[in-house]
């Protein structure tokens, strides 16, 4: 008997008994074991990369079972609802088929590859995806941990065939991913049939999800790293897929250093929208050089996604070269390495106003702490990480003062704080008030000023994996928040003078399970007595950021009651009086004028592509 | 009085109503008073119906009654853009019957309104959309706020109001002239003296091309494609029924959902309204030297590159600075400000000075001249836009012009913009010209100095005399 058929005998029962122990099987295992849903089929780049090369085509994906799965699909945290807001259109969901344990169509036609241009089999395909995601975050080899949404509620809905439009956008205030379609009437081409596309917005709702106050349009490079993170999400998930990644390798001889479907983002729409091979090419060579202050988000990104993707290159460079593994060996073992080295800092990096500096010594911290040891190769992979990272000028240092010692640039700016107060970290992990008496209790420690009244925004524990399933430390982790004033006062502010902006400052704190500070990031304010100067710093840049966009003429309108597609490209609101800016999300665009290519607001801010 | 032009800008709300009087002598040197009203309309003519009708009066008054028909007659018509700031009184039940009376000789309309333009299909697709968008969001009624902003949206173009102003103007008067930048000079010839003509700047005969950007080479775009695939897909009306067994989410969620999505419909039906104003009538009057514009609410906003590009989305001023610069490059005597005084249709982008917005004003309205005169038909209305007129462009223009007025509105200027602004003091900040700083005439200030005056008066003699 087929081996598949055999897997579709499992009784409901035992069906949840492996659902109950998933967590303690390893992925083998749970394959053979029948954890995973059976007939979900999915395009592993788009139909574009399918159609020259069937191994990157159609393939199956693997989602574990969980009960209460529903027509849609619906499952615990997403509900893909196929409506479409041009025409008002509710397109049929794929049918849920208990007692097969999969995913139909409306008149049970299985899901495969022949049936592509159905509608069903493009709602499956985004479900699978996201949730391929998602399960690539909540795995131990990431951040160990589930993750939330960034909106009230915890389902995530789907929309595959939104309207007519080049663009694909995560929605939080709708709770929704939305992608749209383009092209001449009867061959379209779906945004949802993208899986960098797909993932990419994914990247986004995770990480708004982890960090909601990256939000917030507090820099240029806070919202470029919120495009940086949504492309890495499209590459890591691209090169764990193993037809996908062999076919990759075995292209390149293991190399990953020449264009290929891992690097190229978005082929199909890059081809359709731009006469080019993709929307964007993580195989670059961008360094912060290349980009003027007042680039866009997605522009700068490039040097953040292009800088990790060449140490991801570089790992599995220093792997191929050590002769101990074949060439697509050598390729998984950077991946494997790759997905802890790129995700699981982001628990070291602060809540609010992030820069690529910030990630970068995340990266390396996390890497010194966890990774260098787990390999012989310790010391060449944070040479590579260190060198890549300089020669993009993400580093902040001087390089004479990095190849001093390396180390430095690990460290975090301030003093690594010594708590004056002990509190048992078990009381901390246990709620965020308690957590909040344990940093009320060393504020001076923490540079956190004593009339600012600090909201502890997270706290989690982490239960992650290192190298080979190493289980790592249990880390205990509490963000926290404050906000400062600042005046808008001179002319600069046009439209904005007299009123004011909020700085967020705060900082991310992480402990081990003994209570040992492991990282400390930390966004001061100006009213304190400690880090004064750096807050000023901080004060100023937003400052000058939100005198650049009133320049630009973008910022100063007040976000309308039902935020749309007509917002300007940088929208303000008002929170307890004070301004914020935020980038609406059908807006994730070029924002800003180049000397050679000066935006054309009404089209700039209705029709680009906002991933 | 008889040698003197007269232009009278009413008070009819956020709208425009504007009545000039032009002397024009003939060959045998006699001299013949030449009437024309360009726009009466008013955005809330709720609010605004009575000024409407004490301008029609006043105008009335002033005309000659033809001596064959009885009629009041009226030389020239001319109906900028069909927006409701612009055409209502066509329109309305107790301002039609005026119009009506009237012997209307010329009626211009904009070649937009043209059912038959050529030049024009995927405009109309695009109005054609919007109008069937907002519709279906106006039925669905998913957001107050969203709703509201559709009715605004809809009522300035749409509704019953709308629907008599258009019955009225395509042959209710007399039949209409659809004008563009390429009418024959002899189809728009309306003085017998030479040293008087009217030259049509805007719309451009090609309305696809320069305000679309929808070209035959490159007919890919995807806003065109989009309006094509509303129009194709909900055939005459837009389906809000559904099979709730397909629902796969809670009704709450999903109209927040819907609301959200919807509010495409109002990005369409406001790209639609840029292309209404964009296809405004704009006129240079000259006259004995003098040089008067009349604007419409043809918009200029930035462009791509800062400047016209063939094939590409322009703005009205734009393409008349690329195609008219020889009627429009020297300073003028009149300008009629576009849209209110609001910052999207007057050629100026403040701090930019490679853009080429800036070089027409340059042109028409240099710095410290002491020849331009200038009026803005402007009120503060409570609900969108709520951000017109705009203090920025006011007090730029306010150096520029031989007029300029101070207003001390500061102990009674009240925020009004119903919430438009973040604070009141960001309104303020926008949209109020400080007591000591020079601005244009404005209907709405000048109404409250007290005197019954529903208007601003600006007379020219001929440029010749001293």
């Amino acid at each position: 008997m087929p081996e598949d058929k055999e897997k579709r005998r499992l009784t409901l029962a035992t069906r949840k008994n492996l659902y109950e122990s998933a967590h303690l099987l390893r992925r083998d295992s749970s394959r053979e074991l029948g954890v995973f849903l059976q007939g979900l089929w999915a395009y592993v780049q788009d139909p574009r990369v399918a159609a020259a090369d069937p191994a990157q085509g159609i393939q199956q994906l693997e989602v574990r079972w969980e009960p209460g799965l529903g027509d849609g699909p619906v499952s615990a945290r997403f509900a893909v609802l196929d409506y479409n807001a041009d025409t008002g259109a509710l397109i049929p969901p794929a049918r849920w088929s208990q007692r097969g344990a999969r995913y139909t169509g409306p008149d049970g036609q299985t899901l495969d590859a022949s049936q592509c241009d159905s509608f069903q089999f493009h709602q499956v395909n985004m479900w699978a995806v996201a949730q391929s995601v998602l399960d690539l975050y909540e795995a131990p080899q990431a951040l160990g941990r589930p993750i939330p949404w960034a909106f009230g509620g915890n389902r995530l809905i789907l929309v595959p065939h939104a309207g007519y439009d080049e663009n694909a956008y995560y929605d939080r205030n709708s709770k929704s991913l939305q992608f749209y379609y383009f092209g001449a009437a009867g061959a379209p081409t779906y945004t949802c049939l993208s899986h960098d596309i797909i993932a990419h917005e994914m990247g986004h709702a995770v990480l708004d999800g982890i960090r909601p106050f990256y939000y917030h349009y507090t820099s240029l490079q806070t919202a470029a790293f919120h495009e940086a993170i949504a492309d890495l999400t499209a590459i890591i998930i691209a090169i764990l897929n193993n037809p996908l990644r062999r076919s990759v390798g075995a292209a390149g001889h293991g190399a990953l250093d020449r264009d290929n479907a891992i690097a190229l983002l978005a082929e199909e729409f890059g081809a359709e929208v731009m006469r080019s091979s993709s929307l964007r090419n993580a195989n670059n060579t961008f360094t912060m050089d290349d980009f003027a202050v007042d680039t866009s988000p997605h522009d700068l990104s490039q040097v953040l996604t292009g800088a990790m993707f060449e140490i991801l290159a570089g790992i599995a460079a220093i792997h191929q070269r050590d002769g101990r593994s074949s060439p697509l060996q050598a390729l998984w073992w950077a991946a494997d390495r790759f997905r802890r080295l790129a995700l699981q800092p982001l628990d070291f990096c602060p809540p609010v106003d992030i820069q690529f500096a910030d990630y970068a010594r995340a990266v390396l911290k996390n890497f010194l702490l966890y990774e260098e040891r787990d390999s012989d190769h310790g010391q060449a992979y944070y040479g590579l990480i260190h060198d890549v990272f300089h020669r993009r000028q993400i580093c902040p240092f001087d390089a004479a003062h990095c190849r001093a010692d390396p180390r430095q640039c690990a460290v975090a700016p301030g003093d690594a704080p010594r708590m004056e107060i002990i509190h048992d970290i078990n009381r901390i992990a246990r709620s965020r008030a308690a957590a909040y008496y344990f940093l009320n209790d060393n504020r001076r420690q923490l540079h956190i000023p004593l009339q600012q009244d600090i909201e502890v925004v997270d706290l989690y524990d982490t239960a992650k994996y290192g190298a080979a399933a190493v289980r790592l430390p249990r880390e205990i982790i509490v963000e926290y928040v404050w906000r400062e004033e600042v005046p808008l006062e001179d002319a600069r502010f046009g439209r904005l003078q007299g009123t004011r902006a909020e700085l967020l400052c705060g900082g991310t704190l992480v402990l081990d399970g003994r209570g040992n500070v492991l990282a400390w990031e930390n966004k001061p304010g100006f009213t304190g007595e400690r880090d004064v100067q750096a807050g000023r710093q901080r004060r100023d840049a937003l400052l000058e950021h939100i005198a650049r966009q009133t320049r630009f003429g973008i910022a100063g309108e007040p976000e309308t009651a039902v935020p749309g597609p007509w917002s300007p490209a940088v929208v303000v609101s008002v929170e307890d009086g004070r301004l914020q800016l935020a980038i609406p999300p059908p807006l994730r665009n070029p924002l800003h004028a180049t000397a050679e290519d000066e935006p054309n607001p009404w089209r700039q801010l209705q029709w680009t592509t906002s991933f | 009085m008889d040698d003197q032009l007269l232009v009278y800008v009413y008070n009819v709300g956020v709208g425009d109503c504007i009545y000039l009087r032009v002397p024009d002598r003939d060959a045998n040197g006699t001299t013949r008073m030449r009437h024309i009203v360009v726009d009466c309309g008013t955005i809330d003519p709720n609010a605004s119906e009575e000024l409407l009708k004490l301008a029609i009066t006043h105008i009335t008054r002033m005309l000659p009654r033809d001596p064959a028909s009885g009629r009041k007659r009226l030389d020239l018509l001319a109906v900028t853009h069909p927006h409701m700031d612009h055409f209502a009184s066509f329109g309305l039940e107790s301002t039609a019957p005026r119009w009506r009376r009237m012997q209307i000789e010329r009626l211009w309309l904009n070649a937009l309104m043209d059912p038959d333009n050529p030049n024009a299909q995927r405009a109309r697709e695009q109005l054609r959309a919007g109008n069937l968008a907002l519709q279906a969001l106006l039925q669905a009624d998913l957001h107050p706020a969203l709703t509201q902003l559709a009715q605004e949206l809809f009522s300035l173009n749409q509704g019953q109001i709308a629907s008599n102003a258009r019955e009225l103007l395509s042959g209710g008067l007399t039949p209409p002239l659809y004008v563009d930048d390429g009418t024959p000079a002899d189809a728009l010839q309306l003085f017998d003296e030479p040293g008087a003509a009217i030259h049509v700047l805007a719309p451009s005969r090609r309305i696809d091309a320069d305000y679309l950007g929808v070209t035959d080479s490159d007919p890919a775009d995807v806003f065109a494609e989009f309006n094509r695939h509303i129009l194709t897909a909900a055939g005459d009306a837009i389906n809000w029924e559904f099979d709730n067994g397909d629902l796969t989410i809670s009704r709450g969620d999903f109209r927040r959902l819907r609301a959200r999505m919807g509010s495409r419909a109002v990005l369409l039906a406001m790209a639609q309204n840029e292309l209404i104003n964009n296809s405004s009538i704009v006129f240079l009057l000259t006259w004995r030297g003098r040089r008067l514009l009349f604007t419409g609410d043809a918009e200029c906003k930035f462009t791509r590159k800062g400047r016209f590009e063939e094939g590409k989305q322009n703005f009205s001023w734009n393409v008349m600075w690329a195609r008219h610069r020889a009627l429009l490059d020297e300073p003028l005597d009149f300008l009629k400000v576009g849209h209110h005084g609001s910052d999207n249709a007057t050629p100026w982008t403040g701090d930019r000075p490679d853009n080429e917005a800036n070089q027409i004003l340059d042109a028409i309205a240099p710095r410290n001249g002491n020849r331009l005169h200038a009026v803005v038909s402007a009120a503060r209305y409570a609900s969108w836009p709520g951000n017109i007129p705009r203090r920025a462009l006011l007090e730029e223009l306010g150096q520029r012009i031989a007029n300029a007025r101070t207003y001390d509105e500061s102990s009674h200027y009240e925020a009004t913009s119903g919430g438009n602004w973040p604070t009141d003091a960001a309104e303020r900040a926008a949209l109020f010209v400080p007591g000591d700083v020079p601005q244009p005439p404005r209907t709405d200030l000048e109404r409250r100095r007290g005197a019954p005056v529903r208007y601003i008066r600006v007379a020219f003699r001929p440029q010749e005399e001293p």
